[in-house]
Formats: structure tokens, sequence, C-alpha cells
């Protein structure tokens, strides 16, 4: 067995690299304190002769856009996740995902729309490695703790890729959705270099019709798979997750011909409709109501994917709680059991 | 209306020598046509400064007027977008994203505008021949037009000019065929 392989995968790093990432807790430490892990970024603001601190999202230079009648978001719980897939794999199905091959992944060109990020633990101290030797620290430990973390476009409403287009094909919707033009899109990709949350997709070659890729979208047969109300898109155009746009948009038509509200739960995203564990909710912010206006509780375990960038997504993430105290009881009991 | 006829010098210095002179005795000298510019040629046949540059300049006013009318009516009167969350309810809160499209537009119009005011002064467009009186100002002749108010001093005025130092007076213009 002297042979080389390279595997195709689309995460090659293992560890947080001691920054708080994901955030998480134990549930000793969540009981006393449920903000644990959780604690805010805070800026200091200067008050006329006082300086008060904020919470990052609560600072802005901007004048607030209006936010229509519905505001969507999400929100996921990284306590019930458990790293399964079947979000992406809804996902793919849902949204006409190109698949691209084990080749195409090598060259980091998957075109998934989300992704679930799976962090182990590291036993190396961060703090001993500020110098700049991190070569420990992405190393995880012999029995890592292991995170997993669904990303998907954050939907920031300051969104940093929509203000890099020089075209603007990617903009904001009054819903607070962050949209693709794809028929505007002239493929420069500076919106992928300019997200902080790596979830926007180049198509590079035309998977969805290309013998080259034959992955079953290129035959008649096979494109009858295709959701008819998501478009196919073609090459040298950016894509991302659209928070199922096509499903919103028909709860709202529906809702429209009958003369209501749309109601809660009507419309729902293909990964939150799919979730075993009910890990990701969709919802609306401006309805009072909602399951996710009463998630969203920052003061307990919500909190936004890298917050401190502050560039204000609409979905939000709840801390992990581990009860580590009962598994230590299970390790313990295991033990005197053997000897 | 006067006559024009061509005074045919072989080289500059006896043009430059020549225009003066003649100025003296009342010949009125409109213009010189040679195979290189002249340098100080325009004051002796007393061109005036050209008001291109000014009209440049309202080409110019006038394409950062509309660039701005433009980036105010598309982006925020007409079809405001919310891009990256950053405020557009106010013209002034943009104007610095504008800036680009003004600066185009500003040079767009001021370069257009003058060159095509410049071909139309020159009654120079697609598909007009050039008045050119003799061949061989694109070689090594130098040309003096000249005006003569009465017709029947031709002669005399042509006698003039080749005794200041012209080679030849052509009485009508030597037009390729």
């Amino acid at each position: 067995m002297d042979e080389d392989y390279l595997f195709a995968a689309t995460q090659t790093h293992h560890t947080m690299m001691g920054r708080a990432i994901v955030k998480e807790t134990t549930l000793e430490e969540f009981i006393k304190n449920p903000n644990a892990g959780n604690e805010p970024e805070l800026l200091e603001i200067k008050a006329g002769k006082d300086i008060k601190k904020e919470r990052t999202e609560n600072v802005t230079l901007w004048t607030e856009h209006e936010i229509g009648n519905h505001h969507w978001g999400l929100s996921i719980d990284l306590n019930s996740c458990i790293g399964c897939g079947a979000c992406v794999v809804a996902c793919t199905a849902e949204n006409n995902v190109s698949v691209v091959g084990k080749d195409e992944v090598r060259r980091s060109r998957e075109m998934h729309w989300m992704r679930i990020d799976r962090y182990y633990s590291s036993d190396a101290d961060p703090k001993e490695h500020q110098s700049g030797d991190n070569a420990l620290m992405e190393i995880p430990s012999d029995m890592p703790k292991v995170v997993y973390q669904p990303v998907m476009c954050q939907h920031c409403n300051h969104a940093p890729c929509e203000t890099v287009c020089p075209v603007i094909a990617t903009s904001h919707s009054s819903e607070g959705l962050n949209q693709m033009t794809y028929n505007r899109c002239v493929g420069t990709r500076y919106c992928a270099n300019n997200c902080p949350y790596k979830v926007r997709r180049f198509n590079w070659f035309q998977y969805s019709d290309n013998k080259d890729f034959d992955f079953n979208t290129n035959n008649d047969l096979g494109k009858m798979v295709l959701n008819p109300d998501v478009v196919v898109r073609s090459r040298g155009v950016m894509e991302k997750c659209s928070m199922c746009v096509q499903r919103i948009q028909e709860g709202k038509l529906n809702a429209k011909k009958e003369g209501r509200q749309v109601k809660e739960g009507e419309v729902n995203t293909a990964c939150a409709q799919t979730c075993p564990t009910q890990a990701i909710t969709f919802g609306d912010y401006n309805r009072k109501d909602s399951a996710i206006n009463t998630m969203w509780k920052p003061e307990e375990r919500s909190y936004h994917l890298l917050g401190e960038l502050n560039v204000q997504p609409n979905v939000f993430y709840q801390t992990k709680v581990r009860n580590v105290e009962e598994v230590a009881e299970v390790h313990t009991k295991g033990a005197e059991k053997h000897s | 209306m006067a006559k024009r006829i061509y005074g045919v010098f072989d080289d500059e210095e006896a043009l430059m020598h020549a225009i003066p002179l003649l100025k003296e005795k009342g010949v009125v000298c409109k213009d010189v046509q040679s195979p290189f510019p002249i340098h100080g040629i325009e004051s002796l046949i007393g061109v005036p400064r050209t008001r291109i540059s000014i009209a440049s300049f309202l080409y110019g006013l006038t394409g950062t007027s509309f660039a701005l009318w433009m980036t105010w009516y598309m982006m925020i009167y007409d079809w405001p977008i919310n891009i990256g969350g950053k405020p557009n309810m106010m013209f002034y809160m943009n104007l610095p994203a504008f800036i680009p499209v003004t600066f185009e537009l500003t040079v767009f119009c001021a370069a257009h505008g003058m060159a095509i005011t410049f071909l139309l002064r020159s009654k120079l467009l697609p598909g007009v021949t050039a008045p050119i009186p003799h061949p061989r100002i694109t070689d090594d002749k130098f040309i003096l037009h000249v005006d003569v108010k009465d017709e029947s001093k031709v002669n005399d005025v042509a006698a003039l000019i080749k005794s200041e130092g012209a080679s030849d007076v052509l009485l009508k213009s030597m037009q390729f065929s």
C-alpha cells in the first residue's frame, strides 16, 4: 500500500484556532448564567463626557432602511444540531444546486448553498500561541469534543457583499433578504471575496448542462428532477442561499389571493422543513408572536455568527450547551464497572 | 463680395517676413496654410485666441449637471435600492459613490463637444472635402490667403505679393480632381 489518494473534502481545517466562532458552554455554567459562553461584544461609545458600553449590533453610523411587511429570518440552535447534513441535501434538491464532482471539490468549487462546519476542540491554549506559532492549535485533541454549525447566507442587513458589487447584481429586499440578480451578474466575484461567512458560490462551468460534469442534470430525464420554481444558474454567475425566496413568494401570493396575512408556519425553507431535530427555525421578525421572535434572546443563548463584525445578519445562532458532568459521570461509572 | 487670392511662398521665413510688410500696405491677410505649424504666425495674421476652452468648459458643465441629475433620478428618486444597508434617503448621503460617474460624464461631454465644435467651426465633417488651394501645402509650399475687396485691383495686389517674396500667386484655388 504505497499509494497516495487525494481526498475531496469541503472542510480542510479542523479547529477554531482558539476563536469563539461557535459559542458553547457547559450546563453547569448555563444554569448559573444563561448568557454563559455568549458574553456580548461591547463597544465603548462616547456619549458626551460619559463612556457607555453598547452591544455591537446596536451601533450604527447609518440611517436604517425601512423593513416592509415581512422581515424574514432563521434561527439555528446548535444544541439541537446533530450534523446529519439533511438540510444540505434538502437545499441542494430544492434549489437545483449543481453537483460538481470530486475533482471540483478538490479545487474548493463546491456549489452547496449551505454547509455544515465541523470543529474539533484542541488541547492547545490560544494564549500560549499568541506569538504567532499557531501550528499546535491546528491539531485537534485525541478525544475531541465536536461542534456542528450549519452555515448558509446570513442575509446581513449591512451586507459587505452588496456594497462591493459594481453592477448591483446583489441588493437587499425590503423584507431583509439578500437577493441575487443572476442576469445582472458579470462574475467579478468581489462579493464572494468580501463575504465574511464564505457562503457565496461561483459557477465556473455550466455544471447543470455540461458533458464534462455528468451528474444527471445534463440529460432530458435528469432535468425533470429539477425544481421548476427555481432558475438553473448559468456559467460565470455568483449564486447563494436565497432563503428559499420561491417558497416565500408562493406563500405571500397564496395569502394575497385569499385576502389575508401570511400565517405563521405557512412558509418554510427547505432546510428548516427537513431538519430532523428542528434545529433550524424560519420565521418573520415582524410578527410579534412568531417563533423566531420569541427565540431571539441575546441576553440568553442567541448570537450572530461573527457578531463583532456588526453586519447585522437576519440569521442567528443559539449557544451550544454541553452536559459535561453527565458525561463525566458515565465515564467514572464505566470505569468502576471495569475495575 | 471679396475675391480671395493665394500667395505661394517657398519657405516660412519669406512668408513671415512678407506678412507685416503686406499689412502695412493695406493687404488683408486672412489665413496661412503650411505643411507644419509656424510659431508666431497667429499673431502676425491676427488670428484671435481660440474660444474652444470656453466651449469645453460649458460642455463639461453640461456633463456634470447631467451626471448629477441622472444619479439623483435613478438612484435616489425613481428606483432607490438598499445596497448593504447604506442610507440613500438624500442625495448627499450617496454622493461619494456618484463621483466617478460624474467625472466620467464631465470628461466625456467636454472632450466630445470640443472635438465636434472644432470640426464644425473648421467646416470639417466626415465626407467634406478639405479646401486645399494648392496641393503642395501638404509638402513644401506655404500659402497666404489674401482677400481683395475691389475685384479690379486683383492684379495689382497679386503683383504686390509677388514683389514681397511670393514665388507665385494663384487667382483661384487648384483643387484636387
